[in-house]
């Protein structure tokens, strides 16, 4: 079992944080591969994060909050 | 268990209107266009600016190269680019660029540059380099050039368009009165004489121009725009919702709705231009590929409907 931690992306060049707007699978569920796991408010819009592994998922971050590019946001136990 | 650290609160920002809702860049050929620009030393408009549509315009292949470097003589208060004084031009950059479109393996390809108001001729040669070693590379690719205003450079404009691109943008940005603070290093009529220039120096080339809304401009300021631009024969408009990149650029004033923008485009389209985009998430070159063989249609239907 490997436990492999989600962090914020960067998904621009001068993208320093984000924030968590809404979970699309509980803690506990199973995600699949490019499946939508959490929105993502950037500067400029919302993004949809897709699960980039299968597994057994866990929500760390808080929706509402904002995080630093590289902060812990979920986990995944494949 | 690792603890997430939330900054302070009142960092969170308002949430977006759902209609500016996209989907992360995680494709293949997403990976595989970013891999291609590293490797040939090109920089994209799409990342530099943080394009909200750089997922789905990437998965296929659509990049908007941009050259003269990353640095820009101009500090724009809605632009993302670096200010600064750039960097000596890369001699390569015309071969490489040549060499990413044929390996993109793109039909129309759109080009942009930073200012480069400290070059004589304004990067006009190099742009000049560039599109010529495009049509040598892929002959059959249809380029589209979104230039500076070449502001006080004589004669840079005409250089460009005399290269023979098929499409010629220059973004107006926004409405006159908004220029000394959105636009402070330009000039609205330098702007506009351009894009008429274009049309006078190669009649057969079709122009381009946008504006972003949400600045705080009135719907009146943009229908005098669209007038403006037909006066100086513009033939395709794009409108789209400004969206500020970092806490230091311009704020947004508003999100303009979905409805809005379809009646801009409908009152742009009963002013003639050949061709309009106005949605919240259009961008000078989204989706220009596909609305390049629909302006062309255009104009031939407009040529035989007048013979």
């Amino acid at each position: 079992m490997a436990k492999i931690m989600l962090k914020l992306p960067k998904l621009a060049v001068s993208m320093q944080e984000g924030t968590l707007r809404e979970w699309f699978v509980e803690s506990g569920a199973q995600v699949t591969l490019g499946q939508p796991i959490y929105a993502l408010e950037t500067e400029k819009t919302t993004v949809e994060i897709e699960s980039p592994f299968e597994g057994t998922f866990t929500c760390i971050g808080e929706v509402g909050e904002t995080y630093k590019v590289g902060d812990p946001i979920a986990e995944i136990l494949q | 268990m690792t603890e997430a650290t939330p900054l302070k609160k009142q960092l969170a920002r308002t949430p977006k209107p759902d209609w500016l809702r996209v989907k992360a860049p995680t494709s293949k050929a997403y990976g595989e266009t970013r891999k291609l620009m590293r490797d040939l030393n090109l920089h994209t408009v799409c990342e530099e600016a943080a394009c909200p549509n750089i997922g789905e315009c990437w998965t296929q292949k659509h990049a908007t190269m941009m050259i003269l470097g990353d640095i820009c003589t101009r500090a724009c208060a809605f632009c993302n680019i670096k200010t600064g004084k750039p960097g000596k031009v890369d001699p390569d950059e015309p071969a490489h660029v040549g060499e990413a479109v044929a390996k993109l393996g793109l039909r129309h390809v759109v080009i942009t540059s930073v200012d480069r108001d400290d070059l004589e001729d304004g990067g006009a040669s190099h742009w000049v380099e560039v599109i010529e070693s495009i049509k040598g590379a892929c002959p059959d690719t249809t380029i589209e050039v979104l230039t500076p205003d070449f502001r006080k450079k004589l004669g840079s404009t005409d250089l460009v368009a005399q290269a023979h691109p098929d499409v010629y943008n220059h973004n107006l940005e926004t409405v006159p009165r908004l220029y000394r603070t959105i636009r402070p290093g330009a000039r609205y009529f330098t702007s506009l004489r351009l894009l008429e220039r274009v049309k006078e120096v190669v009649p057969s080339v079709f122009t381009k121009s946008g504006i972003m809304v949400g600045l705080g401009e009135t719907k009146d300021e943009v229908l005098q725009v669209m007038d403006d631009m037909r006066a100086a024969d513009v033939d395709f408009l794009t409108i789209g919702q400004y969206l500020q990149p970092t806490p230091r650029h311009a704020a947004v004033d508003r999100f303009v709705t979905p409805d809005e923008f379809t009646d801009y485009e409908k009152m742009a389209r009963a002013k003639g231009f050949l061709m309009v985009s106005a949605t919240p998430l259009t961008r000078s070159s989204y989706h220009a590929d596909a609305d390049f063989a629909r302006l062309r249609e255009a104009r031939e239907h407009k040529l035989s409907a007048a013979s």
